[in-house]
């Protein structure tokens, strides 16, 4: 029955008629609120629009998922997380299109969140505790944690007494709230974004520490997709805030606009990754 | 109580329904409210039975790869589902708590992890809150548990402890109760208010049918509106007034018939008297007859032969000095006196058939009156009826009859029985009546009346207080009178006088003379 439930909860959420000729412009619930759906599909719509490509919005559980469906369809969009961005382009050719501006910046922070009641200063002080993430992929989540923590010299497999896989941030925030996990590391856009709506979450959790800045969440396509199609998703995001519409679905996801990077400005987690993994 | 009860037909039957109802309501409800519960009870135990073999099932995966979250999130979501539904009508139970534990009896995952912490022991967990193996039983201890093995390829892996608290159902149960005493009441009331119905229903007819019984046979018992009714009540109603009816005119049957039987008494006791009377009267009239036959053929020859005998004497002595002419008319009258006599007597005791003729009474009477020649010192008065008066009588009888009422009148008036010599103002008053039927005659002289002994005799044949006569005079009237089927009547008061009245009917039936 709750399998059920979970499945009914899934197809409310991936609402998506993907048809076959449209290309999958593929979300996360780890990167956009659950309840950003009807922004995300309004987001692509106008992307569709601008560059008369027929996209469909796609939204998976995983980066994983994410992956490989951009692996599947490599002429697929995406909106990834900086960490499997780097993961992905390294391994799949996964093309870097643009970076969302967030308070003006094209970066954020890892916030590491406790319960009120719960003292440490930071994620050292929580040893032997229930640590909840969002994804095992997610830089906010997991790696950069995971990367504090190694530079304190302790390892993030042995020193929390269990390590949640929640799914999401927002299901990483609700494990706090109920207290099944007693830490966890937060996206900085989606936390604030998740105390608009849940104004109540604020009062009961308390901020730690901050983890970063990071390069923020890139708008990513596959390895097919040719440099003309990149382009006018290019344009059309550095574009975003300068017509009614797309200005306003910024609104929506309190971001500011978009801007163009190069690889290099992932190099920071790609450092981190690189750093974790010779440990 | 019981022989109040027992008194009465209707309290009988009212208390005789009042306790089959009793039992009837409290059986019914008790049994209906254990069945409800058991039934409750069975529902409860199989929707929470199946709701931890699911549970149990679906959580498996996650519990043999230690999927923590996952395994939150369903307990939390059902958890929260069922919370939810606590207020929905029907239901019987919410969750207090899920846990999965571990075959080492560490929580893998609980519906309040904030005090259940993760891989914590379960034994703490029981010491604290002691849940486990509660069963229910009553009000207060309303929490249940069902341990669910879980298994993964037929492994055990770990164990699903579901604690349920079963207040809705035991509020549900408190429902039912209450409903089932208002059941009882309402069925109870139900009851007490068809009985009071039918005792009404019975009672008010039969107080009916009682009070009227009492008029039982007066004709005057009426059920209006029962005789209308088609049960055993309007039938016995009916039957009641017929029966009623019936006796009514059986009473007034038999009383008439009494009445009848008295006056055929008094007919038959008078006719017994008169019978009797006239039987004495035949015995000493026969007497008198057998008397008056031999007398008068004994008397008529003397006095036949004294009568020429007279005459020859008249004749043979034509110049006779006053005191011989006045023995020889002594003589006369005597003869004549003792031929009146034998004539009385041989009419008393005759039987002779009468002859009947019509005549205009009146003047008749008149012309009879005339004819008597009576004492001129007499002063005759005689009133007749202003329109003539006709009449059937035999002349000759009548003729007799009214002379001798006025011949008794006229001697009742002589001065101490002296011949001829009466008294002052004597006066003799005639009269004539009528009516439809009748006629009347009515004489009244102002003599010397009579006493109320002598009177009563009057009729009696051979009384006389004349000192001459037999006594036959005045049973002669009466007789006559009778004859013509009239009858005659006296009134007299000693020395003021005496009337006679004779009430002859105006036409004679065919039997007259029998």
């Amino acid at each position: 029955m709750i399998r059920g439930i979970l499945v009914s909860l899934t197809l409310l959420i991936s609402f998506s008629t993907v048809q076959a000729d449209s290309r999958e412009f593929v979300v996360t619930g780890v990167v956009i609120n659950s309840g950003s759906a009807k922004s995300i599909s309004d987001f692509v719509n106008y992307l569709s629009q601008q560059t008369n490509i027929d996209l469909k919005p796609v939204f998976v559980d995983s980066y994983n998922e994410l992956s490989s469906r951009l692996r599947k369809k490599p002429d697929s969009f995406g909106w990834n997380c900086g960490a499997p961005y780097v993961e992905d382009h390294q391994n799949d050719g996964q093309q870097l299109i643009s970076v969302p501006l967030f308070n003006g910046k094209p970066t954020y922070h890892s916030i590491i969140l406790t319960s009120k009641n719960k003292t440490g200063a930071s994620l050292a002080n929580f040893k032997d505790q229930v640590f909840v993430y969002s994804d095992p992929r997610s830089n906010s989540g997991y790696l950069a944690p995971a990367y504090f923590l190694m530079q304190q010299g302790l390892d993030i497999k042995n020193h929390f007494r269990i390590a949640l896989h929640a799914g999401n941030h927002e299901k990483s925030i609700a494990a706090l709230l109920n207290g099944l996990a007693d830490i966890a590391a937060i996206d900085e856009y989606v936390w604030l974004q998740y105390i608009k709506k849940h104004p109540n979450a604020e009062a009961a959790l308390r901020e730690v520490q901050r983890l970063g800045p990071f390069p923020f969440t890139p708008i990513v396509t596959g390895n097919a997709t040719n440099k003309q199609t990149l382009q006018k998703l290019q344009d059309a995001l550095i574009n975003m805030n300068k017509t009614v519409v797309g200005k306003n679905i910024l609104n929506t996801f309190s971001m500011n606009g978009f801007v163009i990077k190069n690889n290099d400005f992932y190099k920071p987690i790609a450092d981190m990754q690189r750093k974790l993994s010779k440990k | 109580m019981i022989k109040w009860i027992l008194a009465s037909f209707h309290r009988k039957v009212g208390a005789l329904l009042l306790a089959s109802g009793m039992l009837f309501s409290l059986s019914y409800t008790s049994i209906d409210y254990y069945n409800n519960k058991n039934e409750l009870r069975e529902i409860m135990q199989r929707q929470s039975q199946q709701l931890a073999d699911t549970l149990a099932l679906l959580l498996a995966e996650d519990v043999r790869y230690n999927k923590y979250y996952p395994l939150w999130n369903n307990l939390d979501q059902v958890y929260k589902k069922n919370s939810q539904q606590q207020s929905n009508l029907g239901r019987l139970f919410y969750i207090q708590e899920i846990v999965i534990i571990d075959n080492d009896n560490k929580i893998l995952g609980h519906t309040d992890p904030k005090n259940h912490p993760l891989l914590s022991s379960y034994h703490n967990h029981l010491e604290k809150y002691g849940y486990k193996n509660h069963t229910l039983t009553t009000h207060n201890n309303h929490i249940f548990v069902k341990n669910i093995p879980v298994t993964y390829s037929g492994e055990k892996i770990g164990e699903l402890i579901v604690s349920y608290d079963a207040e809705p159902m035991l509020l549900r149960l408190e429902q039912l109760f209450t409903e089932s005493i208002y059941l009882t009441i309402f069925i109870f009331l139900a009851i007490i208010l068809v009985t009071s119905l039918l005792a009404r229903f019975i009672n008010t007819p039969l107080r009916s049918i009682i009070q009227q019984l009492k008029n039982i046979g007066s004709n005057k018992i009426n059920f209006s509106k029962l005789s209308k009714q088609h049960d055993e009540f309007g039938q016995l109603a009916r039957t009641i007034q017929n029966v009623d009816k019936q006796l009514f005119e059986d009473k007034i049957a038999l009383e008439k018939y009494q009445l009848n039987l008295e006056n055929l008494i008094t007919e038959r006791t008078q006719e017994l008297e008169q019978t009797q009377k006239e039987l004495v009267q035949s015995e000493r009239l026969a007497v008198l007859g057998q008397l008056t036959a031999t007398v008068s053929h004994e008397l008529r020859n003397p006095l036949g032969a004294i009568r020429p005998s007279l005459y020859v004497l008249r004749k043979r002595i034509p110049e006779a000095d006053d005191k011989l002419l006045s023995v020889m008319d002594r003589i006369d009258r005597n003869v004549q006196r003792c031929d009146h006599i034998v004539d009385e007597l041989l009419d008393f005791t005759r039987i002779k058939q009468l002859e009947f003729s019509n005549i205009e009474f009146n003047s008749w009477l008149k012309h009879l009156i005339n004819e008597l020649e009576l004492n001129t010192n007499i002063t005759v008065t005689v009133k007749l009826s202003d329109k003539d008066i006709y009449i059937e009588i035999d002349t000759n009888r009548m003729r007799r009859a009214i002379i001798n009422v006025v011949d008794n009148g006229c001697h009742a008036m002589l001065k101490e029985y002296e011949i001829d010599l009466y008294e002052p103002n004597s006066n003799l008053v005639l009269e004539t009546k009528q009516d439809n039927d009748f006629a009347y005659l009515i004489v009244t002289d102002n003599g010397c009346g009579m006493a109320k002994d002598v009177a009563e005799k009057i009729f009696i044949p051979l009384f006389s207080t004349k000192g001459f006569g037999v006594g036959l005079g005045m049973p002669s009237v009466q007789k006559i009178i009778q004859q013509h089927n009239g009858e005659i009547n006296i009134s007299s008061t000693l020395d003021l006088g005496t009337t006679v009245t004779f009430k002859i009917p105006k036409q004679q039936a065919d039997n007259a003379n029998d």
